[in-house]
């Protein structure tokens, strides 16, 4: 019995262990970031793949005097994705990993050109994981790869935290692969995702940062958002992060005073108004008071009244102009709009479906914003000398 | 004969009857129902369990009017000699079919996880377990289908839970866009997928202990199954949207990949291989006693054992012959209309002309 039970445990050891897909994960080359261009020469694109050097990784961190980064950024040049990760591996003689890779940056050059050749890469290929981030850059995808965090080893880590941390201050609105690919399947819908961009901090540093958002038409950019534009963008596609709200001028003169989105709700809602499409945005937020200059008497209703009312109008004033900037100038429907009405109106939207893309710079949108002031902080009114 | 040895309680037929009716189902009926039926596949499949309940009704009640004897054995009696033994031998060659597609669909997907490895050994290794399986009998299977089917059961609901913050429940409106016919046709591959389970019953019914339970294993076990399928149906795409769903290789397989939960909660492969391999045991078994069986009965041979390796190299070599995973899938969805469907047709019109005949064997 002892010796039935030993032979088949060795067995069943030679058989599960998988012999012949075994990679040890030293033979691995470990994918962090990967960044696509278009290329100078014509009709090339530029890669830019940024892998984890494993020994560097692995000792903890020291305070050394020569900190060498833990991470090697090599780029390639080549016809398609699949030469430039066989030509990475050829200097590599390591097996490319993708799956670990969360950051995927395209230059803007390569996003006007079109994404369906990296998409069709990044869904085909076993490895890669769809959660991974699409990010556009001005200029060079490949400087921002190579670009080095002072706070993260692995700087694309920091990248990632960026876009993790949008969460908390709402800056922008992300998609990745997976969403990405989904909005572009849905035939009315465009996809929209941030910008990233490197910018001097000062101290010879440079620190990246998430800036504006690049809006689609189809699979190729169409252009972008600025910030307020791109502030209108995080209230439609209902980003529920805190974010900090300043406004100026409440009846008196330069007043001064910052809010802090506690949580907000945005609802789409299709209707139909004399057989023409419409939409409907409601956003209902709540805010808390996060600074003030004190010139404000908050100790009245009156004044609280008057604030939501001034803030409610700021929202409104920021959703119209990303409403204009994306229906009228880009004519694209990053938002989902003519979805929503094909979901509530089949029947009519076979009609509006033939010209939809014309018909948005006449999209009738009616906006509702409905803010609530709950909390002043742990102070009510400015204690005044 | 095989069912005067073995015995199998009602618990594990119930088992039974949602292992044929889940298997690995999950893993190939979405495409289908999603390119013929887009958003309102689930309907379908929905449609097509329902279906499969009352056929399986039927199957009881035809079961019940000849208990000791299976599928293959009363045909004769009940359609006569000559047409009775030529439709079992039509049956025989049809569940021939099933088991190659199946371990197809299994060497297929494995080559995501192991490129390198021989296709041929993955599937040898799966039928070693069948080989072993098969030999020590039906009642085995039994036992494992129920330990089998609550993993599988209990993986595909971890797994919707797991998905749920990412789905959209707005993809599936609207509803009937185009109508009820899509629905329909998406019916002729879906209803033959939820048939599955109520053919293999028509082998192993007469070995229930209590016969009598069989209409209530039917009544719930086919339910259940469909539920699910519906259920997976609707997360998948809501979770994808139509289009997507339709050219994924595996809609169910990409879901499991995207799993994370709150950044560290991740890797749901191990699940999901947990799951496919179980379902994919659970089915390759399924059909491979099919065949087997009703070839020794239809031979009248007194033990299916001898069959087993011969039928088992047949199932590996057949396997190989679609060139490519487009035409493998292709052949998976051929089948259902052109094969399983009048095989399923056929069972209320055996039950028609038992009726008629008045034949009922049960009180002798």
């Amino acid at each position: 019995m002892k010796i039935k039970l030993t032979f088949i445990l060795i067995l069943t050891s030679v058989f599960l262990s998988g012999c012949w897909d075994l990679v040890e994960i030293k033979d691995r080359a470990i994918i962090t970031a990967f960044g696509i261009d278009k290329s100078d020469m014509d009709g090339k694109i530029t890669f830019t793949l940024q892998t984890i050097i494993p020994s560097r990784i692995s000792t903890p961190m020291k305070t050394s005097p020569e900190m060498k980064p833990s991470v090697r950024v090599v780029s390639k040049t080549t016809d398609s994705f699949a030469d430039a990760i066989r030509e990475y591996a050829k200097q590599a003689e390591r097996r490319t990993y993708l799956m670990q890779n969360r950051i995927i940056i395209i230059g803007e050059d390569m996003a006007k050109e079109g994404l369906t050749p990296a998409m069709d890469f990044f869904m085909r290929h076993p490895d890669s994981f769809q959660g991974a981030w699409v990010l556009i850059c001005k200029g060079k995808a490949s400087e921002i790869i190579k670009w080095n965090s002072e706070v993260e080893r692995i700087p694309a880590d920091f990248i990632e935290e960026l876009v993790k941390t949008r969460n908390f201050i709402c800056s922008s609105s992300v998609e990745n692969i997976h969403t990405f690919v989904n909005k572009l399947s849905t035939k009315p819908t465009s996809p929209a995702t941030a910008m990233i961009e490197l910018v001097d901090s000062g101290n010879n540093e440079t620190e990246a940062r998430l800036s504006g958002i690049a809006v689609f038409k189809k699979d190729k950019m169409a252009g972008m958002l600025d910030n307020l534009e791109t502030k209108g963008y995080t209230w439609i596609n209902n980003e529920r992060g805190r974010r900090l709200f300043e406004i100026g001028d409440i009846g008196k003169a330069n007043v001064k005073m910052t809010h802090e989105i506690e949580g907000s709700r945005t609802k789409i809602i299709p209707e139909l108004i004399n057989g023409k499409p419409a939409i409907l945005i409601k956003v209902n937020a709540t805010t808390k008071i996060y600074v003030q200059d004190g010139s404000l008497d908050l100790d009245s209703q009156d004044t609280l009244k008057k604030l939501e009312k001034m803030l409610e109008e700021e929202i409104k004033s920021q959703i119209e102009a990303c409403l204009n900037k994306a229906l009228k100038e880009y004519k694209t429907d990053i938002f989902g709009f003519g979805e929503k009405i094909h979901r509530k109106y089949p029947k009519e939207w076979k009609k509006f479906k033939v010209k939809w893309e014309d018909a948005l710079a006449d999209l009738k949108v009616i906006t509702d914003v409905n803010v609530k002031t709950k909390s002043t902080g742990m102070i009510i009114d400015t204690i005044k000398p | 004969m095989f069912q005067d040895k073995e015995k199998i309680s009602v618990n594990q037929a119930f088992m039974l009857v949602i292992a044929g009716g889940i298997g690995n189902i999950f893993l190939v009926y979405v495409n289908p129902a999603v390119k013929d039926a887009g958003r309102d596949g689930w309907l379908s499949v929905l449609i097509a369990y329902t279906m499969s309940t009352l056929l399986g009704l039927v199957l009881v009640n035809l079961g019940l009017r000849f208990p000791d004897k299976t599928f293959i054995q009363y045909l004769p009696v009940v359609l006569g000699k000559f047409i009775g033994k030529l439709i079992g031998l039509a049956y025989v060659l049809c569940w021939m079919v099933m088991n190659p597609i199946i371990i197809r669909d299994f060497m297929d997907l494995m080559r995501f996880f192991l490129p390198t490895t021989p296709q041929l050994l993955i599937g040898s290794l799966m039928y070693i377990l069948v080989i072993y399986v098969a030999y020590k009998g039906f009642e085995v299977y039994a036992r494992t289908a129920e330990l089998f089917v609550v993993i599988v059961l209990f993986s595909i609901l971890l797994l919707m839970i797991g998905i749920s913050p990412n789905v959209d429940y707005g993809s599936l409106k609207p509803f009937l866009e185009n109508g009820f016919s899509p629905v329909s046709k998406s019916l002729l591959v879906q209803f033959p997928f939820a048939a599955e389970t109520i053919l293999f019953m028509a082998l192993w019914y007469p070995c229930m202990s209590q016969m009598k339970k069989g209409k209530k294993c039917v009544l719930i076990g086919v339910p259940i199954a469909g539920l699910v399928l519906v259920l997976l149906f609707i997360t998948v795409i809501a979770f994808t949207g139509p289009a997507m769903a339709a050219e994924l290789t595996s809609p169910v397989f990409y879901m499991v990949r995207y799993i994370h939960i709150s950044d560290f909660i991740s890797g749901f492969e191990a699940l999901f291989m947990l799951l496919w391999v179980s379902s994919i045991y659970l089915e390759l078994l399924v059909f491979f006693y099919q065949p087997l069986i009703g070839l020794a009965q239809w031979l009248n041979l007194k033990d299916y054992k001898p069959l087993i390796i011969p039928g088992a190299i047949i199932n590996l070599m057949l396997s190989l012959i679609p060139a490519n995973v487009v035409q493998a899938s292709y052949l998976d969805t051929l089948k259902n209309p052109y094969i399983i469907l009048p095989m399923a047709a056929l069972i209320p019109l055996v039950w028609m002309v038992a009726v008629i005949r008045k034949l009922d064997e049960s009180n002798k």
